[in-house]
């Protein structure tokens, strides 16, 4: 009678296992659409016309309310190059990569990963934040 | 007739060796990057983008908002225009797994984590798809969060990085797959990332995908030609 509960127990929870991590995959792409409909039709305005550049657009009377284009090729901090790199490569937040040395010990070499991994998902989530425009 | 015939069969031979192993060692592509903020602020890139596996040089030939040029090698980045060099603070190359490398590579399946200290410990399957859990292993797991990893079809669908309280710090959607020489890649990449009950999303689109191209040589094998006036610049504002 226990291992019929336990079979019963473990059943349920293997079904609300799939159903939670089911979900962290939804993704809603038509209100993700609505979202980007302005920045899509400034995409397409773009791509018809080659070389045009966001001061021609304010020079133009581009309405830049809203809008932080991303002026980093004036930046430099080191900090928020890593996270934009990492983000713009479309690496994973979080994503610990393994170093190429296997002389280095184990332990050593975990503990250089987790630190990693930390400056890495810090800078990656606040770099969209630094990155902010200027016009 | 005997010699013509084995001279043939080792020709066929080796022409299936090659072609069952073949490299591909150059990827280009345009692409556009779509992106809201934290703060709601609207973003938009343009350019083309040259990688040499070889090299391990990822060349960013931006158009829009404002022309520009970035070299993304492994230890340093270089913007030749601002003539800057800014070394990469992590002693880790995120070449490696870029989304180029591992396409080229042929292990996006699994995004590379098959290759880093991340163990599969569970899988599950649904209807369309498949999920497995990534994890570090020993005591180390509790500082680091979970990776779940989920496929359709057998090709990468999605990734969701959680923290150690196992709360969602990121999703990315690999959607919108094409075929370049027989490859599936995907053309267009959703990326959400999750701070302080806030999100922010970003959409990279990628056209004209092109792999072992012999032409943009200078942009495949560049070779910084400029003396940096500065290899950690201080912050330039741009003037309105």
């Amino acid at each position: 009678m226990k291992k019929v509960l336990l079979f019963i127990f473990m059943s349920l929870f293997t079904v609300t296992l799939f159903a939670g991590n089911d979900e962290l995959f939804n993704l809603d792409e038509a209100a993700l659409e609505v979202q980007f409909q302005e920045l899509t039709t400034l995409e397409n305005f773009v791509l018809t016309n080659n070389n045009v550049t966001a001061i021609d657009l304010s020079d133009n009377g581009f309405d830049m309310a809203g809008f932080a284009f991303n002026t980093n090729m004036n930046s430099g901090m080191e900090f928020m190059w890593e996270g934009f790199l990492w983000g713009f490569l479309c690496c994973p937040v979080g994503f610990f990569v393994i170093a190429i040395d296997d002389d280095e010990p184990k332990d050593n070499k975990m503990s250089f990963w987790i630190g990693v991994g930390a400056s890495v998902v810090l800078s990656a989530i606040t770099s969209p934040i630094y990155y902010s425009g200027y016009y | 007739m005997h010699l013509k015939g084995l001279l043939l069969s080792a020709i066929l031979i080796l022409g299936c060796f090659f072609a069952s192993g073949q490299i591909y060692s150059r990827f280009q592509a345009d692409f556009s990057i779509k992106e809201i903020g934290f703060d709601g602020k609207q973003n938009l890139m343009t350019g083309s983008l040259y990688y040499n596996k070889v090299e391990r040089t990822i060349y960013y030939d931006f158009e829009f908002p404002e022309e520009s040029v970035m070299i993304v090698a492994d230890t340093c980045t270089y913007r030749p225009k601002e003539k800057v060099i800014t070394p990469h603070k992590m002693e880790v190359s995120m070449i490696d797994f870029s989304i180029y490398n591992l396409f080229l590579n042929q292990d996006l399946d699994f995004y590379g984590l098959n290759e880093t200290p991340y163990e599969l410990t569970e899988v599950e399957e649904n209807t369309d798809m498949v999920i497995s859990t990534w994890e570090l292993p020993g005591k180390q797991v509790k500082e680091v969060g979970k990776i779940l990893l989920s496929q359709k079809k057998g090709r990468l669908y999605g990734l969701v990085s959680l923290d150690k309280e196992g709360n969602v710090i990121s999703k990315q959607f690999f959607l919108d797959y094409d075929y370049i020489e027989n490859l599936p890649f995907p053309t267009r990449v959703v990326q959400i990332s999750y701070l302080g009950g806030q999100e922010s999303k970003k959409i990279t689109t990628y056209r004209n995908v092109i792999i072992n191209s012999n032409d943009h040589k200078e942009k495949y094998n560049y070779t910084p030609d400029f003396i940096p006036v500065s290899s950690s610049p201080a912050l330039v504002p741009v003037g309105k």
